[in-house]
C-alpha cells in the first residue's frame, strides 16, 4: 500500500524506535551533546542529594530511552545494597585471641611502670631512659634509616679520618724535612724546603735563621698535637660506637615481646612497637 | 547482651582486660574490612588489622568519646592502612585480590543458597572495587561501605565537601560500570578468523 506523503500521522509511523533513538542522538550530537553524563551524575549523587520532582522525571525519561544508563542505574541500585554488607568481615575465629595475646605483653608495662617504687631522682633517670629508648625505637623504624646512617657515617669519616689525616701527614713530613735539613730523606717538599733553608742561611743574619727554626719547631709541635688529636678522636669514636652497640642490644632486649605460653598460640605476624 | 559503647570505652580506659577483649570482638569485623579494602589479600589484612588494634591499645588515652568514636576509628584505621600500603609499596608491588580469595571472606548468617548468592555478589563487588582508581575506591569505602557522612569523608581526605560529593557520585558510577563489565559475557571469537 502506498502511503500519502502529506499525512504526517502516517509519516511518524515510518520511523522505528531504533531510528527515533538514532535521530535523537544525531540531534544531540550536533547541539548540546549527550545527556548520559548529566543523568549518571544525578543518579550517582542521589543518595547524598535527593532530586526534585522535575529532575526525577527528566532522569526517568532519559533512563527509559537509554539502555546503557538504565543498566548502570540498575547495577548501581543492586551494588548499593551489597556495599553495606562489606562493612564488617569476620577475620577468623582466632583473630581475637591473637590480638589479645599481642597486647597482653604491653598491659603490664602500661599499668605499672618500671620506675615505680624508685626514688624520685632515679625514677626520672629511668623514665628518661625509657623515653630515649622509645624515641630510638621510632628512629629505627624509619624506612630510610640505613641510608641516613650511611650518609652520616661517610661524612664523619671524611671529616675525621680523611682530609685532616692527609693534612697532618703532609705537615709532619714537611716539618721533619725542615728541622733536620735532610735533603735525602723525606718528601719532595721537605727536600725543596731544606735546600731553600740552606740558601737563606748563607745570606740572612743569624737571628732570622733562629726565628725560622723557632717557627719550624712550633710547626712540628702543632703537627704532633694534631696527630694526637686525630688518634684520640678515633679512639673516642670507636669507644662511642661500642657503647652505642651495647645500647642497641639493650634496647632490642627490652622491646622483644615475651615468649608465648604453651596454651596460647603465637600472635600472627610482626607486632610493631607503639609510637 | 552488649555493653553501651561509652561504658565499654570507659572500662577499656580503666584497663579492664575483659572489656578490651569485648572491644576487639565488637570492632574486629569493621577494622578487618578496612584493612582488607586496602591490603587486598587476607593474610596482609589480618596482619594489618592486628597492627591497628595494637596501635589502638597503645593510644588508649587519645580515644575520643563514644559519640564520635566510630568515625574516628574508621579514620585511624584508614590512616594506618595507608601507611601500611606505603611501606609495602616500598618493598614490593601490590598484589591484586583474586576471586577465590575474595569469595573466601566469611559472610553473615544466611541460608546456604542466599549465602552463595551473597558471597558471589560480594566477591564481584570486591573485584570491581579493586579495579577502581585509588581515589574512587577510598571514597566508596568511606562513604558507602562504612557509612561516614560527606563531612567526615571530606575531613579524612582533606578535600572540600563539594569535591567529596562529586567524587562520591563519580565513584559510584565507575563502580557500577566495573560490575557491569565483570558480569557481561565475553564475546566469542569470530568463526574461521585468526
Amino acid at each position: 500500500m502506498e502511503r500519502h506523503p502529506h499525512q504526517p500521522i502516517i509519516c511518524r509511523t515510518l520511523m522505528t524506535p531504533a531510528e527515533r533513538r538514532a535521530m535523537t542522538s544525531a540531534v544531540l550530537a550536533r547541539t548540546a551533546g549527550s545527556a548520559c553524563q548529566r543523568a549518571l551524575t544525578l543518579v550517582g549523587g542521589q543518595p547524598d542529594e535527593p532530586l526534585d520532582a522535575q529532575t526525577t522525571a527528566l532522569v526517568a525519561g532519559h533512563l527509559e530511552h537509554c539502555e546503557e544508563c538504565r543498566a548502570i542505574e540498575r547495577t548501581l541500585a543492586e551494588t548499593r545494597d551489597g556495599l553495606a554488607s562489606l562493612a564488617e568481615i569476620e577475620p577468623g575465629v582466632e583473630f581475637t585471641a591473637h590480638v589479645v595475646a599481642a597486647t597482653s605483653g604491653r598491659r603490664s608495662s602500661a599499668r605499672r611502670p618500671m620506675w615505680a617504687g624508685l626514688s624520685q631522682r632515679w625514677a626520672w633517670t629511668v623514665a628518661f631512659g625509657e623515653r630515649a629508648a622509645s624515641t630510638w625505637d621510632r628512629v629505627l623504624a624509619r624506612p630510610r634509616l640505613s641510608l641516613e646512617l650511611a650518609y652520616l657515617a661517610t661524612v664523619l669519616l671524611v671529616i675525621i679520618i680523611g682530609n685532616p689525616g692527609l693534612v697532618a701527614d703532609a705537615l709532619g713530613a714537611r716539618t721533619s724535612g725542615l728541622v733536620a735539613g735532610d735533603t735525602a730523606s723525606g718528601t719532595a717538599g721537605g727536600r725543596q724546603q731544606g735546600m731553600a733553608s740552606q740558601g737563606i742561611g748563607s745570606v740572612i743574619p743569624a737571628f732570622v735563621e733562629r726565628a725560622m727554626r723557632e717557627v719550624e719547631r712550633k710547626q712540628e709541635s702543632a703537627a704532633k698535637s694534631w696527630n694526637w688529636f686525630v688518634e684520640r678522636t678515633s679512639q673516642l669514636w670507636s669507644a662511642s660506637w661500642n657503647w652505642l652497640r651495647g645500647l642497641f642490644d639493650w634496647v632490642g632486649a627490652q622491646t622483644t615481646p615475651p615468649a608465648p605460653s604453651a596454651q596460647t598460640e603465637p600472635a600472627k605476624g610482626p607486632v610493631r612497637a607503639s609510637q | 547482651m552488649q555493653l553501651e559503647l561509652a561504658d565499654l570505652l570507659e572500662r577499656c580506659h580503666a584497663g579492664d582486660e575483659l572489656a578490651w577483649e569485648a572491644f576487639v570482638r565488637r570492632f574486629q569485623g569493621r577494622i578487618y574490612s578496612i584493612a582488607y579494602s586496602y591490603a587486598g589479600n587476607p593474610d596482609d589484612a589480618r596482619d594489618l588489622a592486628q597492627d591497628i588494634f595494637v596501635r589502638l591499645y597503645s593510644s588508649k588515652r587519645q580515644w575520643p568519646v563514644a559519640v564520635g568514636f566510630v568515625p574516628w576509628l574508621v579514620a585511624t584505621s584508614r590512616n594506618l592502612s595507608v601507611d601500611f600500603l606505603r611501606r609495602r609499596r616500598a618493598r614490593t608491588a601490590a598484589t591484586e585480590v583474586g576471586l577465590d580469595a575474595a569469595a573466601e571472606l566469611a559472610g553473615g548468617s544466611l541460608d546456604p543458597e542466599a549465602q552463595v548468592t551473597a558471597t558471589r555478589r560480594r566477591s564481584l563487588v570486591w573485584q570491581a572495587l579493586r579495579r577502581l582508581t585509588h581515589i574512587s575506591r577510598e571514597t566508596i569505602i568511606l562513604r558507602d561501605i562504612h557509612g561516614l557522612s560527606l563531612d567526615e569523608v571530606a575531613t579524612i581526605l582533606r578535600i572540600p565537601i563539594g569535591t567529596a560529593k562529586s567524587r562520591t557520585s563519580r565513584a559510584r558510577i565507575e563502580l557500577a560500570q566495573q560490575v557491569l563489565s565483570l558480569t557481561q559475557p565475553v564475546d566469542p571469537p569470530a568463526p574461521g578468523g585468526w
